[in-house]
């Protein structure tokens, strides 16, 4: 399951460093996700987890290289990146609340040229999440939590990503709607997007993920296929190491 | 910010049965100065005007969210083209407010690319110099502007020999032209477009993520907003036939922010509801003699305090709960 080195990585990151002000806030990280897996990074809060995601996407400068499929993309704007295909479901979801989900969705499919294209898109998002079909003409801020996140996912699937970003889609989720968007997570992957997902809901996550990246203080700790992580224990350990 | 929920499937019902109403209001007080005739005639002449003025403000200002205080340095740009070009060389006046309007949309172009990089209260405060530097050219070149005199003698708008020189005809003209822009307004809001300007409002971030090319968007947005703008000041100078710096000083930035925010800044009729509102109101208040100015000051107060998304997003005091999101 691990990325071989002779497959080029779909993303690849090195040494990249962030700093808010003096604070150094992620530290020399290194990481990749090769096509088609499913990658995520657990870490304790503060640890750098959602400033990593935000110098990948270039929401924040950083130092270091990013390359997708190989290219240098380092130097790319956020904007320039979502057309290569990286979408990045953001902590908070970023919904456009005063719109509606069929505006929000339209957004995402901004991208894509053709209104067969979009329309295509938006078939594919409601076989995944049906509820966003009953809800198409309600403004995105007057949606449940649950129904909220299933927009945002569906807002990034509607570009047809080749990567797929996500910063803590549980957050704030009860757990069974937590479960159901992280395994329709799952889903995607098993039909061949790449994956990278941040989450706090670790055993969730390493069921679904093949590799995970411990970060801690803003360092990526360890890296290591997710069948090595027995317990909690295990885990803990790589925590605060 | 709220916008107007405009949720509905069919795009010919986008908006909703209280704007609608809204405008037929304003509609039936069209006709009714029409019909009334006199000095309101004048008043909605400029509620007009102002209305053009403002849906390009609404752009910059209501769907894309950036802050302006600059915009009348374009309707200075627009009026004193069309009094210059008519009075000094002659023009045609259509002619002459689409050159206008050519040299606005230049300049919103050249002015914007630097200065849309400032975000928040920078950004306005570099639009309000932007403001103050014209009106300060409009008033020392006096070689180009003639000062403090302005230009008298401005010609109304018409083709070759067919002149609008009727007050009556005159007001419907430019409730046709406001239509125009109402309707460019409309259109460009539910397109690809519009949606992204609105992305942008939303959250810059978000929008870049999905892959809209915020400066550029912001600098269209700018450039539309500068078009209305010159279009409403040419059209000022045609219809009134005098022009002087005052007429684009900073007092127009205060009125039409005024009319903006009481008809709903980011709405689709907001802009239009609010000119009219915010022109006929005073005039309400004449009879109260020198407390006019008082009375229409509590007024505006009041709407704002109860209306704080303005007139136009009012409707969603009526909808029932939960069908289209909170107002």
């Amino acid at each position: 399951m691990t990325a071989t080195a002779d497959i080029t990585p779909l993303i690849a990151v090195r040494d990249l460093t962030a700093r808010y002000g003096h604070i150094e806030a992620l530290r020399s990280a290194a990481l990749h996700v090769a096509p088609g897996e499913f990658v995520t990074i657990l870490g304790p809060n503060g640890a750098g987890k959602t400033t990593l995601l935000r110098a990948i996407t270039r929401l924040i400068a950083s130092t270091g290289q990013v390359l997708f499929n190989g290219r240098d993309v380092t130097r790319l704007r956020t904007h320039e990146l979502a057309s290569l295909g990286v979408i990045m479901v953001q902590e908070g979801r970023g919904l456009f609340g005063d719109m509606s989900v069929r505006e929000n969705l339209q957004l995402g499919a901004y991208k894509l040229s053709g209104q067969a294209d979009n329309a295509r898109q938006l078939d594919k998002v409601f076989a995944l999440f049906p509820r966003l079909r009953e809800r198409i003409d309600q403004t995105a801020s007057s949606m449940s939590g649950g129904e909220q996140q299933m927009l945002a996912v569906g807002r990034a699937l509607m570009a047809d990503p080749k990567l797929l970003i996500l910063d803590e889609p549980s957050l704030g989720l009860a757990p069974r709607v937590a479960a159901e968007i992280l395994s329709t997570l799952g889903a995607l992957n098993k039909e061949g997007l790449g994956i990278l997902l941040v989450e706090q809901k670790a055993p969730l996550a390493l069921k679904l993920a093949q590799r995970v990246y411990i970060l801690a203080s803003g360092s990526v700790r360890a890296e290591l296929p997710t069948q090595e992580i027995e317990s909690h224990h295990d885990l803990a350990r790589y925590y605060f190491a | 910010m709220t916008l107007l929920a405009i949720t509905s499937p069919r795009p010919a019902a986008r908006v909703d049965r209280f704007s609608i109403g809204l405008l037929a209001a304003g509609a039936l007080l069209f006709v009714g100065v029409l019909i009334y005739g006199g000095y309101l005639l004048t008043v909605m002449q400029l509620a007009m005007i102002y209305g053009i003025f403002c849906l390009g403000l609404n752009f910059f200002m209501g769907y894309t969210g950036q802050a302006s205080f600059g915009q009348n340095a374009f309707a200075c740009i627009g009026g004193y083209g069309s009094a210059i070009l008519c009075v000094q060389y002659n023009w045609e006046p259509v002619l002459a407010l689409l050159a206008s309007m050519g040299v606005a949309g230049l300049a919103a172009l050249l002015i914007g690319y630097p200065t849309l990089r400032l975000r928040g209260h920078y950004l306005a405060m570099a639009t309000f110099a932007l403001g103050l530097i014209t009106y300060d050219i409009s008033v020392q070149w006096t070689g180009l502007t003639q000062g403090y005199m302005g230009y008298a003698g401005i010609p109304p708008l018409g083709i070759g020999s067919l002149t609008v020189e009727d007050e009556r005809l005159k007001l419907v003209c430019l409730g046709g032209l406001l239509l125009v822009g109402f309707w460019i307004s409309q259109r460009l809001r539910h397109s690809r477009f519009g949606r992204g300007l609105r992305a942008i409002a939303g959250s810059e971030n978000g929008a870049a993520a999905l892959g809209i090319r915020i400066p550029r968007f912001k600098l269209i947005a700018f450039v539309i907003a500068g078009l209305y703008a010159s279009a409403a000041g040419s059209l000022f100078a045609h219809t009134v036939g005098f022009i002087s710096p005052e007429v684009f000083g900073p007092q127009m930035v205060i009125v039409t922010f005024t009319m903006l925010y009481v008809g709903g800044v980011g709405t689709l009729i907001g802009p239009v509801v609010g000119a009219i509102v915010a022109s006929l109101l005073p005039e309400i208040f004449r009879s109260t003699g020198r407390f006019q100015d008082i009375a229409y000051a509590l007024v505006l107060l009041l709407m704002l305090i109860y209306a704080p998304m303005g007139l136009s997003a009012l409707g969603g005091l009526f909808r029932p709960r939960g069908t289209k999101g909170e107002a």
